[in-house]
């Protein structure tokens, strides 16, 4: 006799959707806030994301701000704060009648290998730099500023392990 | 009866990007020439044409996310995936594409919102080679060495 199975495959990634929360300060250097479950090997310290070694990590997120005088521009970016260097960062989106040639992707983001950590590797989401005035950073369960919208601005973080 | 047994889907996870900005105009494709890799994988890209070929027997998810500096700033731009014979690759068939429309700020009905991400997910396997091309951009425009793609590959 003869038997078949179903082979049900699964990937080895492991996602992890965290909060992206009001920034420490609205200033160059303040990091977003973190807050949520993390699944797999990493963990929040101090919002910043602890990754360890073993495994590989992507991480993207999308910060929101307002600015009531339609001006400006926040420089953000994925921050590794082991080795005190940007891995990636990108600028506020405006609104779409913005004279700012910059059409900047939505969201930072960045690829972290196995082989870039020695044992733990600590990366924040941090402010890089602000133009303009009246940037209101703070996140509330209705929105921000004037701007009402549904859930939370996030963080999401895939984990590979090697 | 019916057994199952689970197996893991061998998974990398690939990012491609620009090592400097591209000048480009609209009908031009993004000429991807860096990649960084957990692992092996079936990817490979043409600096010159902007070819991304797939493994044929392996399965994607590609998110590209854009980041321009447009020549004229009162343009908009759109990026789409394209087959090997040029033709884009439909919604039907995974493809989906990224757009920013200007507008002023008292004519914006009917603008839609920015996406700013493309991304190609085939039900099934994949078309290859595939490009990323910008359907619309203002001529002499710069796409950004920001601009980056991030591939995860099942088998």
């Amino acid at each position: 006799m003869s038997y078949f199975y179903n082979v049900n495959t699964k990937t080895q990634i492991i996602a992890s959707l965290i909060k992206l929360d009001t920034p420490t300060a609205t200033a160059v250097g303040g990091r977003f806030g973190l807050s949520g479950t993390v699944n797999g090997s990493a963990s929040i310290v101090s919002n910043r994301l602890r990754l360890v070694a073993g495994s590989s990590y992507y991480i993207e997120a999308s910060a929101i701000m307002y600015n009531p005088n339609a001006s400006g521009s926040i420089v953000y970016g994925v921050y590794d704060q082991t080795n005190s260097v940007y891995l990636h960062e990108c600028t506020s989106a405006l609104d779409p009648t913005t004279s700012n040639p910059n059409c900047q992707r939505y969201c930072t983001s960045a690829l972290i290998l196995d082989s870039d950590i020695t044992t733990t590797m600590d990366v924040e989401i941090q402010i890089k730099s602000i133009v303009g005035s009246g940037w209101d950073l703070t996140v509330t369960a209705d929105g921000i500023g004037i701007w009402d919208f549904v859930g939370y601005p996030s963080l999401r973080l895939l984990e590979l392990p090697s | 009866m019916t057994y199952f047994k689970n197996a893991p889907a061998l998974t990398t996870m690939i990012e491609v990007t620009l090592s400097s900005a591209q000048t480009a105009s609209q009908g031009d494709f993004v000429l991807f020439d860096t990649i960084r890799a957990t692992g092996s994988h079936g990817v490979s890209v043409n600096s010159s044409t902007g070819e991304l070929s797939l493994d044929p027997n392996k399965y994607y998810r590609i998110q590209a996310s854009i980041d321009v500096s447009r020549s004229s700033t009162t343009s908009s731009w759109r990026f789409a995936w394209v087959d090997s014979g040029g033709n884009e690759i439909s919604a039907a068939d995974g493809g989906y594409d990224a757009q920013w429309d200007y507008h002023t700020a008292s004519n914006n009905a009917g603008v839609p919102n920015a996406t700013y991400v493309a991304m190609y997910q085939p039900t099934n396997l994949p078309a290859t080679p595939i490009r990323l091309k910008a359907t619309t951009l203002a001529a002499a425009s710069s796409i950004l060495p920001s601009t980056a793609l991030i591939i995860i590959e099942a088998s």
